[in-house]
């Protein structure tokens, strides 16, 4: 009995079509540091899919192609994984620039995409963004996080420092909107570029201005420098980093002096911290065990954007394989787009997924956990 | 803005300024005397301020290996060159035992001193290694040849300074930490450390060009290629020491400021490119000129980041426009050839 259940489970695989998802990676270039933890993750979520059985007795096939942090590369890349590999959605891309530049290809071949890159511009406006989707949160709600938690503080003026490129401008551009809703006055904003190494003289423009709290946006080492100018130029109110700044370089670096720090984090960051009663709490702590017995390391919190493309996508295919077969490409693409916007309640690593027609991001306010540095280590703010 | 923050960015950017003017003096002495516009004179201060982060934290010592790997292949060079064959092993073999001895040695911890100390002289001896190597086989060669040669050269340290220390960035220690209070003005030790080790360079490198015959012989090399030569000045060994000077002093640069930010293996181009443009406020001359020209972009520098955070490199780097505009109608007006 149990040989014939094995011989059916056997045949049963051997005649299932494969669903197959192209992934366009920077496994390479400046931006291969995010890439590396996504390739890493997909090539985990595929092996144990098929281990539990594939997706309704269908084997999963993840076809990575690397992009080389180049969108033109990236766009050649969605082209091949789409005509030649057939694949039936993909997973694309590592950066913004990427992302934005495969939209075009992805619209008109009418081909599901789930971007793992941080730009609002990705998916918005939702109207010209048909087929693609993204996971990581928005700035908009990471932005908002904070700022919450500056009116619970009792901020009252902020002063912002942040690069001079897209990341940077894109966080001002949202305190700008979440800061005058909560009632709190932006009294000074300073840029800078990636490379600088001396900043202070913003620091100096900023501590002048005399605000209540101050907010980097820039990743490390760079907001480092930020929060070290501005604390020897004599600051002595709260200072705020973004989630950019989460990787093991801004804690090394920064030591004691980043003690009373605040920054909203995404989930995956303080695994080990997460409450219970946060519904999707079990879904991160499983991604990271499994993530950890594998590669011996816990995930940056880009390869849990890989591992959430990877969950809509199954997610979406056991919906879809109900009533369309995977041979009729056309049909189980549109079906499955339909089936991503149609996720409600989605339980995932990056936080719950709501999706809808006019919201191609779907999470929430949940999905930025506050948080304080202490002693080199992140400290849950309740 | 208060006086107070006048002079907070003021000491600041002299600070700074005084990083530019040691690389714009490097940049100054290796164009005088060899004609080479160093596009790589900022790796010199990535080398050094990482090869001391190196020798003083254990982690890896990838100036010392960058030493041993140019002085192999500068003996190389130096034997091939005379054809003697037979003693090609010697380098060979004493260059492998090195790169044996550096693996086999327990991590360095040695103080912020020593470590500066052995840091400057690795990158000195690689900066001459490199004239030997690079440099000194095309000396006839036109400027645009150099610029390519330097060029490459930049790549090619800013690639192996990625693969010696990664793309990490590194603290390394003050020698005394902390600030000096005067008034509401503080200045921090290290800012008034880098002032005072900038003044005492120029003042050796004042005795150097005055005092010594191995001085005044640069001198000549610089002012007559052809008339040195004729009163039995090498112009090889004068690239060669100049080359080693300037990135000795490049890597003195990159030990002052490691601990005022943080040093990385790609912190050389922009360094590199505001010293540069110190020394052609400078003139691209005269030692004089190098140094107040490296001193005025960093003031400029601290005012312009104040006044108008998102221009301030802007301000910094189109600085070079209006003072070459300058150059040419003065030299235009005295009836000089530009």
């Amino acid at each position: 009995m149990g040989m014939l259940a094995a011989f059916a489970l056997l045949f049963g695989a051997a005649y299932a079509q494969d669903i197959v998802i192209g992934a366009a990676i920077a496994q390479t270039g400046p931006a291969s540091s995010l890439g590396s933890g996504e390739v890493d993750a997909l090539k985990l979520f595929e092996q144990q899919v098929n281990q539990a059985g594939g997706i309704m007795g269908h084997n999963l096939k993840i076809v990575v192609l690397d992009t080389a942090s180049d969108p033109s590369k990236a766009v050649l890349d969605v082209r091949k994984l789409v005509s030649e590999n057939d694949a039936l959605a993909v997973i694309c891309c590592t950066t913004s620039p990427e992302s934005l530049a495969v939209i075009d290809t992805l619209q008109r071949d009418r081909v599901p995409n789930i971007s793992l890159a941080a730009s609002a511009s990705i998916v918005q406006p939702a109207s010209d963004r048909h087929w693609v989707f993204k996971t990581p949160p928005l700035d908009s709600v990471m932005v908002t996080r904070e700022v919450a938690d500056m009116v619970a503080q009792g901020v009252k003026t902020v002063g912002f420092i942040g690069f001079n490129d897209a990341y940077g401008q894109g966080g001002l551009a949202e305190l700008k909107k979440a800061a005058p809703a909560h009632g709190v006055d932006i009294v000074d904003t300073e840029s800078f570029a990636r490379s600088d190494t001396n900043l202070s003289s913003q620091a100096s423009h900023l501590v002048n201005a005399n605000p209540d709290a101050v907010l980097i946006w820039a990743i490390p080492p760079a907001g480092n420098v930020a929060q070290k100018a501005i604390q020897d130029a004599g600051y002595q109110g709260v200072i705020y980093q973004s989630y950019g700044m989460t990787n093991e370089t801004f804690l090394r670096l920064g030591g004691a002096s980043l003690n009373g720090t605040r920054l909203s984090v995404l989930p995956v960051i303080v695994y080990d911290k997460l409450p219970g009663s946060l519904p999707f709490a079990s879904t991160v702590q499983d991604f990271v065990a499994q993530y950890q017995k594998v590669y011996g390391s816990a995930p940056s919190s880009f390869a849990g954007h890989a591992w959430d493309a990877g969950l809509i996508l199954q997610a979406a295919a056991e919906r879809v394989l109900a009533s369309t077969s995977p041979g009729d490409k056309a049909a189980f693409r549109s079906a499955l787009r339909d089936a991503i916007e149609g996720l409600h309640g989605f339980q995932a690593v990056d936080g719950t997924f709501n999706f809808s027609p006019d919201d191609h991001s779907g999470l929430g306010s949940s999905s930025a956990v506050m948080v304080t540095v202490h002693d080199g280590a992140y400290q849950l703010v309740r | 803005m208060t006086i107070g923050t006048a002079l907070f960015l003021l000491v600041n950017g002299l600070t700074n300024g005084a990083i530019y003017a040691l690389l714009g003096l490097g940049i100054v002495l290796i164009y005088n005397v060899t004609r080479v516009i160093n596009i790589a004179q900022g790796e010199f201060v990535m080398l050094g301020a990482l090869t001391a982060v190196g020798l003083s934290t254990g982690r890896a010592a990838g100036g010392l290996t960058l030493a041993v790997l140019a002085g192999t292949a500068w003996a190389l060079v130096a034997l091939l060159g005379r054809r003697r064959w037979r003693w090609v092993w010697l380098p060979l073999a004493g260059g492998a035992g090195l790169w044996w001895l550096l693996g086999a040695l327990p991590p360095w911890h040695l103080p912020p001193l020593p470590a500066a100390l052995v840091a400057v002289a690795a990158v000195a001896f690689v900066g001459a290694a490199l004239y030997r190597l690079t440099v000194q086989p095309v000396a006839g060669a036109g400027e645009v040849v150099f610029l390519i040669i330097t060029t490459g050269l930049y790549l090619g340290l800013q690639g192996l300074g990625l693969l010696f220390w990664g793309p990490g960035s590194y603290s390394f220690p003050s020698v005394h930490a902390g600030n000096i209070h005067a008034g509401n003005v503080r200045v921090s030790y290290q800012s008034v450390l880098v002032l005072l080790a900038t003044l005492l360079i120029l003042a050796l490198l004042w005795l150097f060009f005055e005092r010594t015959l191995f001085g005044k012989a640069l001198r000549a090399a610089a002012m007559n290629r052809a008339g040195a030569r004729l009163v039995g000045i090498s112009p090889s060994r004068a690239g060669l020491v100049a080359f080693a000077i300037s990135a000795g002093l490049s890597a003195v640069a990159g030990v002052l400021i490691a601990p005022l930010t943080y040093a990385t293996y790609d912190m050389g181009l922009s360094l590199g490119l505001k010293g540069f443009v110190g020394a052609v406020v400078g003139g691209l001359a005269g030692y004089p000129g190098a140094v107040l020209g490296g001193l005025a972009v960093g003031v400029l520098e601290a005012f312009a980041a104040y006044g108008t955070s998102a221009y301030g490199e802007a301000i910094v780097y189109g600085l070079i426009v209006p003072v070459l505009l300058l150059r040419v109608l003065a030299i235009r007006r005295r009836g000089v050839a530009p």
